[in-house]
């Protein structure tokens, strides 16, 4: 690597954070304290004690202080150093003049040259003093206007005689303070916490700072590496610190949780059911739970299969769940909740249909079966629609070389996206993973490659490739998947790393940085630190949030984008006839790339270290089995803390609401990092967790701010869900020998929906940029969001063309392509109707004959196709009711509002086109145009 | 235009006492919308076109030094250096005007009827201009409108906070937009004007939120998107409209004015629509969404199909105005992209609906287009895909601006270029550039007769780099060159002209005023030679 220590931004940040609140400046404050004190002070006086002399035998029984003085300067001329030395006062005391500070240490020192004798009289010291010519009593030697003998500081000019502590040395001389403000007997110089009494000086963690001052205890009791001023458990370690109350007490510690997660009023630790609302504190079995969340109930009243703690109707064999909880999953879950599908889930349960999808079989069990993969799907309907081409020689993948690139096999892989989204009649087991499905769609939204891309574009085989990586690891691990898509040739392509070469000097030439810096922003940690919830982390900790604060900490310098730009070095695709060559027909772009290391950055060849540094991790660039360092890096970027609420966020947002609550991303961030086995990105335990959680599932747990607006691409797979959609056959393919304009193949069992862009503003694998369609923070220009920051991503493309786009599209497909309408109506048969269909066609058709059906029994009373009595308005209501009973269960999950439900009703009641004499056709505009206004209405449009 | 209260000073009315504080936050709120509905009662129309390169342009291949520092550029540009080699503009210039420049092998830049070649052939320089930097071969349109003084460069310009230096940055002091060369993030603080601010709406649409009901309350508003819903236009209070290019259709049997059949539908959609209006918040925005679509297409479709604008000018290759010139005629392997040239058309007719009141509704005063070029992220085959990019971006401009000529709009418009970012000067292994920070933009108008109010045209703005790695003006050592002028100031100067109040300006920009060599004189940030005064 280039630089030894690539300093994030975000690093020192985080760093100077740590430090600037640590230890280190305490520390300072600690040796300086010390190291005054241990300084030789010639200017410091003693204590002033009283001198301990009481057994001279001199003294008479009440000595007076003058006295006292002389005996003491005698006894120190006699044993100098043994006994006390005289201070200033004491010559006073004795009657002398001339004895200050400045010249006590000269006269102490003539003394102790002395005996005893010599100095036992007032006149002889004093004739000492004259001797040291120091006896003028008004000499004022810093000339401050007070005598030497008088000034308390007589070196040192000093008028106003400030003394603080009362030491007779003024302030200016006296170097030390031996004040005692806390008056615990220790002098504030040694006191360590001058500031308050501290008899016992205390000082447990032993860093001069005593106990009674010291907010920083930098022990680490309980050894879990955060010091004890810090660990909301310093006597058990919990390195996680998590604090689920918030009460500052992590919860290894905390005994008693004294915050009110629901807000009934009962405390969490007396609180029977803490996470739901129940002021009753109702507990039926009276097992300590409360009946609200009690799931332990697996008693099962009415004997439906379904435990009474999972089951809406405890008591009704029939049904486990509502009709409105089967279709607010199905709208999360899959490409459209159907009748049948929703009659499953009222029948079995929530839980059960997600298990059962959870595990449901799919294309990646056994490459040989009849569920195909996107890729041998698209391989087959690429036969089908131009058989004369040798698109798949055995197996059904496609025979590589032949005629690719094709700019067609991107609408057959358009194809295999609607069958497998749609469901289809022979191939039965296509779609019936809807999950697994819908799980590798919101995966593409996450993980974007394009067909917007030139390249790709020609390969369409690429995208389906591709596509199967996303549905085989939707309920694998996040950090397989990532290395599966990162290595393939796909994504390889598209972010033009594919062909990526070292550093070359001769050409100027170093590594491409485009997948390193897409791979961290976009697919795995984002640009700023997150806390598990998915709020900005400001404080270093995941676990506490919200932080405060606005600014956003950056997770990555541009330093480790130009690091792991040279891991993403050495690949290109397989077969390649030479290295990062781009001829679209020389290569496998539907197979993981090769690597090759004589591509490969080599910094050892040019002097370096061969290490790089990412995300503040070094690791070799020739790690790895494959020496590409790819696994390495890939490793780094998903040990990040971020990536855990970053991809369950995005999966929440994507399938369940726009404005997740903070706990819900915590929830679900919390199985990403581990799913219950200690394993990190298992996203099937992920996607249980969505789907399951309270606030996915329970009306009451979610805010007036809960759900989203629908893809505009999801509002038509519903559609088409709903009224039985299959293939139209015998839409006319490619001619065999003419790829221009002769059509002959008469294609049978295959959908086709080109461009659907066009009509709704998205289409899978297409979106424009690697930023997806648009970008998950969009906050809409209403009022109601912008004020409160709501974000509804999905709005961003309802402008006003692609609503009116979208409207029409639905308006005519659902009437044209009915088939009822081209036999009744057309008087075509379907076959007639697909003649002039070609690829380019939305080869859809979708009936409704369940709806004519229940329409004219409740009209005429029978199912014979005249609808005779539609022009008795008695007879038409009646219809309309069981109509709109109908389509409000499948289409809005019996939420229609009643209002709109009137407005419908008169519409149907009261236009001239239902009152008609020819009442079939009349029939068929009032079936289809009841569907049409649903369909396009803001209720449908909403997912909630 | 007179002068009236805006939100800023109204609330620090309200702040100082000045505003009864009798009122509850209710009646404050009123007030404040009030304050905020108060729009300059403009007599005049303006537009502002914004043509934003998205992906991150190379300006410095679409201007090259024509001097000396052109060794620099060249060697640290290596394989996709623009070669030093004058073309010569002045001998095709005639041809140019007339339609009738010839195609394919007779186009100046042509090297073996390939993109990729003639990306590096040459230059058209600008010396005679007194610009020291040369357009490249595969832009005459370009060159030909600065020389026609319609035109001006703003060199090295791009998305900052502060003025940076080197030194700053090595020492990790320097005031860096954040996220600076990430795309997402680098378009999205160049819309909303603050590149310390990403969570802001976007700048035009602070203005139009302050503008509120301008146009004589047009339900087309002040903002209008040809390429979806950019930051840049979303207000508070209001948003865009988002369109795409052709003629505007309608609701399937729900146009206006078509008959019974067509009423009832609309009707009862509009009915629906008010049930949606009294439900849930996603509800809600879902039913005015619908709403605002059904009443502009309504508008619209009336209008457009009334008006059949045909142009007289042809383009270079004498082709009609907004035609897109042939391969064989481009002299290229492939096409160029069709996406910008009927956008820019459909500015066009828009600019001229709303001058000649075509919507019966008054007429217009002010107008903003967004117009978004995908495909400039060249990080991989520059010379292929970059040399396409340029060639559309030139001769789209140049069509745009005789368009506007023709319907004599040209000293009414004002045309300036964004992008995410510029490129590294190093090339990557791929044959293309990497994310970087400073790049040559332009503002095109007028008619190229200068006068007050009109772009000084023909000129360029602000200081060339150092084009040497690692040199004073790189951000490290990949030549990632620190940009000399902010796209604020641009922005704001362009702001001035197009009228809006001078004390909104520092409220729209906030960090403009750390450009101002006068402290105490936040114009003397502003690009002051950009506008004849």
């Amino acid at each position: 690597m280039g630089k030894l220590l690539p300093i994030l931004f975000a690093s020192v940040l985080v760093l100077s954070g740590c430090g600037g609140g640590g230890s280190g400046s305490d520390t300072n404050e600690h040796l300086d304290s010390d190291s005054s004190e241990t300084l030789d002070d010639p200017n410091t006086p003693d204590t002033p004690d009283t001198p301990d002399t009481p057994d001279t035998p001199n003294i008479p029984d009440t000595p007076d202080v003058s006295q006292i003085a002389l005996l003491k300067i005698s006894q120190y001329a006699q044993t100098a150093g043994a006994s006390a030395t005289p201070q200033v006062q004491d010559y006073i005391d004795a009657g002398l003049q001339g004895v200050n500070n400045s010249n006590l240490a000269k006269i102490n020192e003539k003394v102790a040259e002395l005996n005893e004798g010599d100095v036992d009289s007032v006149a002889k010291i004093q004739s000492l003093l004259d001797q040291l010519d120091v006896t003028a009593t008004d000499q004022d030697y810093d000339q401050d206007g007070i005598a030497d003998n008088l000034d308390n500081c007589p070196s040192i000019a000093n008028p106003d005689q400030q003394d603080i502590d009362n030491d007779g040395s003024g302030d200016v001389c006296d170097l030390s303070n031996d004040r005692d403000d806390d008056a615990d007997g220790h002098p504030n110089e040694t006191d360590n916490c001058p500031a308050k009494s501290n008899p016992n000086q205390s000082d447990i963690d032993n860093d001069g700072k005593g106990d009674a001052c010291d907010t920083t205890d930098n022990r680490d009791n309980d050894s879990d590496g955060i010091l004890n001023s810090n660990d909301n458990c310093p006597a058990i370690s919990n390195t996680d610190q998590s604090d689920l109350d918030n009460n500052g007490v992590g919860d290894a510690c905390d005994t008693t949780d004294i915050s009110d997660d629901d807000y009934d009023g009962i405390i969490n630790s007396v609180d029977n059911c803490p996470a739901a609302p129940n002021k009753n504190q109702q507990d039926t079995d009276n097992d300590g739970k409360g009946d609200v969340c009690d799931s332990t109930d697996e008693s099962d009243s009415d004997a439906d299969g379904v435990i009474n703690s999972k089951d809406e109707y405890p008591e009704d064999s029939s049904r486990a769940a509502s009709v409105n909880s089967a279709y607010r999953l199905l709208s999360q879950a899959t490409f459209g909740a159907t009748e049948e599908d929703i009659d499953t889930v009222v029948k079995i349960g929530v839980d059960a249909w997600i298990e059962n999808q959870l595990d449901m079989s799919s294309a990646y069990d056994n490459p040989s079966d009849s569920h195909k993969t996107h890729l041998q799907r698209t391989a087959e309907v690429a036969q089908l629609a131009e058989p004369s081409i040798g698109w798949v020689q055995s197996g059904y993948t496609f025979n590589s070389g032949v005629d690719l690139p094709n700019w067609n096999v991107k609408y057959y892989q358009m194809s295999t996206w609607f069958e497998n989204a749609l469901g289809h009649p022979d191939n039965v087991r296509h779609g019936s993973d809807q999950l697994r499905q819908r799980i590798a769609y919101a995966l593409s939204q996450l993980i974007v490659v394009s067909a917007k891309d030139p390249r790709l574009d020609q390969r369409g085989d690429s995208l389906a490739y591709f596509y199967d990586i996303l549905a085989k690891n939707a309920f694998g691990n996040y950090r397989t998947l990532l290395g599966e898509v990162s290595r393939s040739a796909t994504m390889g392509v598209y972010l033009t790393y594919q062909g990526n070469q070292k550093a070359n000097p001769e050409t100027s030439t170093r590594p491409d940085e485009n997948y390193a810096r897409e791979l961290i922003q976009l697919f795995t940690i984002g640009l700023s630190e997150l806390n598990l919830d998915g709020s900005p982390n400001r404080d270093g900790n995941v676990n506490s949030y919200p932080d405060s604060g606005s600014v956003q900490v950056p997770t990555y310098g541009q330093e480790d984008i130009v690091e792991l730009a040279k891991v993403m070095t050495g690949w290109d695709t397989k077969g390649n006839t030479y290295y990062g060559g781009t001829n679209l027909g020389r290569a496998d772009y539907a197979a993981p790339m090769v690597f090759h290391p004589e591509h490969h950055e080599d910094e050892v060849a040019e002097g370096g270290d061969g290490d790089v540094t990412v995300l503040g991790k070094t690791f070799a660039l020739n790690s790895g089995t494959d020496g590409s360092g790819l696994d390495a890096a890939l490793d780094v970027i998903f040990q990040h803390p971020n990536i855990a609420p970053f991809v369950s966020k995005n999966l929440i947002m994507n399938l369940v609401t726009s404005n997740p609550s903070s706990a819900y991303v915590a929830r679900v961030a919390s199985v990403f990092n581990d799913n219950g086995a200690g394993v990190k990105g298992d996203l099937k335990a992920v996607v249980n967790a969505i789907l399951t959680d309270s606030e996915a599932r329970d009306s009451s747990n979610q805010s007036a701010y809960f759900g989203k607006l629908k893809e505009p691409i999801l509002v038509f797979t519903q559609l088409l869900r709903s009224f039985n959609a299959t293939p139209l056959n015998g839409w006319k393919g490619r001619a065999d020998s003419d790829r221009g304009d002769g059509r002959s193949a008469t294609v049978n069992g295959v959908y086709t929906y080109s461009f659907p862009s066009n009509d709704f503003g998205q289409a899978p694998l297409r979106s424009s940029s690697v930023f997806n369609f648009y970008q998950p923070d969009y906050i809409p220009s209403n009022t109601e969001f912008s004020v409160n920051k709501l974000v509804s991503p999905e709005s961003q493309i309802q402008t006003d063309g692609n609503i009116l786009s979208a409207h029409n599209k639905i308006a005519s497909h659902m009437q044209r392509y009915e088939k009822n309408w081209i036999n009744n109506i057309n008087e075509e048969t379907l076959a007639e109707f697909a003649a002039n269909k070609t690829t380019w066609s939305t080869n859809i058709i979708v009936n409704y004959d369940r709806e004519f059906e229940l329409f004219e029994q409740a009209l005429d009373g029978d199912t014979n196709g005249d609808f005779s009595n539609m022009r008795n308005i008695e007879d038409r209501e009646i219809a309309v009711n069981a109509l709109l009973d109908h389509l409000d269960k499948i289409m809005l999950g019996n939420t229609m509002d009643a209002t709109f439900r009137q407005a419908l009703t008169n519409f149907m009641l009261t236009s001239g086109t239902y009152n008609n004499s020819n009442t079939v056709r009349a029939a068929h505009y009032l079936v289809s145009e009841t569907i049409r206004y649903i369909a396009t209405s803001s209720a449908y449009m909403v997912q909630k | 235009m007179t002068s009236k209260m805006n939100r800023r000073k109204f609330m620090q009315l309200l702040a100082a006492g000045g505003a009864s504080s009798t009122l509850g936050t209710v009646g404050q709120l009123a007030l404040m919308n009030q304050a905020v509905a108060a729009t300059p009662d403009f007599s005049d129309y303006k537009a502002l076109v914004c043509v934003f390169m998205l992906g991150g342009n190379d300006g410095f291949n679409m201007l090259v030094p024509s001097d000396a520092t052109h060794a620099d550029y060249a060697a640290i540009r290596a394989a996709l250096a623009v070669q030093k080699n004058d073309l010569g503009l002045s001998s095709i210039s005639s041809a140019m005007h007339n339609g009738t420049m010839g195609g394919g092998s007779s186009n100046l830049y042509n090297v073996n009827l390939s993109q990729e070649s003639a990306y590096t052939k040459g230059f058209y320089d600008l010396g005679a201009k007194g610009i020291p930097l040369g357009v490249n071969a595969v832009m005459p349109e370009f060159a030909q409108l600065v020389t026609d003084d319609k035109l001006s460069i703003i060199a090295n310009s791009g998305n900052m906070v502060a003025p940076v230096t080197r030194e700053q940055i090595q020492n990790k002091t320097a005031n860096l937009p954040l996220f600076l060369f990430a795309h997402n993030h680098q378009q999205r603080a160049l819309q909303t004007g603050q590149a310390d601010n990403l969570d802001a709406i976007g700048w035009a649409g602070k203005i139009a939120d302050s503008w509120a009901g301008v146009n004589n309350n047009s339900s087309l508003g002040l903002n209008i998107s040809y390429s979806g819903n950019s930051r840049l236009l979303i207000g508070d209070t209001t948003s865009p409209l988002i369109l795409n290019p052709g003629n505007p259709s309608s609701f399937n049997d729900m146009k206006l004015n078509a008959g019974s059949w067509s009423d009832e539908r609309r009707d009862l959609f509009r009915e629906l629509i008010a049930v949606g209006k009294n439900k849930d918040p996603f509800q809600k925005l879902s039913a005015g969404l619908l709403e605002r679509s059904m009443n502009n297409f309504d508008l619209l479709t009336a209008t457009w199909e009334r008006k059949d604008i045909t142009y007289s000018t042809k383009g270079p290759y004498g082709e009609s105005l907004f035609d897109v010139p042939s391969t064989d005629d481009l002299g290229f392997q492939q096409g160029i992209d069709t996406g910008f040239i009927p956008r820019m058309e459909n500015v066009a007719k828009m600019i001229d609906l709303g001058v000649n009141d075509d919507f019966n509704t008054g007429n217009y005063k002010r107008q903003i287009f967004f117009v978004g070029l995908g495909g400039y992220d060249t990080h991989a085959r520059q010379a292929d895909g970059h040399a396409k990019l340029l060639r559309e971006l030139s001769l789209g401009l140049w069509k745009f601006q005789k368009a506007m000529e023709e319907l004599g709009h040209a000293d009414k418009v004002t045309t300036f270029s964004m992008s995410d970012f510029g490129r590294t000067l190093s090339i990557n292994a791929g044959g293309g550039t990497d994310h970087a920070w400073g790049s040559h933009h332009f503002v095109m108008g007028g008619s190229g007769n200068p006068a007050s109010g009109t772009l000084n045209g023909g000129t360029m703005i602000g200081t060339l780099p150092d084009l040497n790695p690692d040199g004073p003006d790189d951000y490290s050592d990949k030549g990632r060159i620190i940009p000399t002028t902010s796209q604020d100031q641009v922005n704001a100067s362009i702001c001035q002209w197009f009228g809006l109040e001078e004390s909104l300006i520092p409220e729209i920009f906030p960090n403009v005023s750390n450009f101002a060599s006068n402290p105490s004189d936040i114009t003397s940030a502003y690009l002051n030679d950009l506008f004849i005064s």
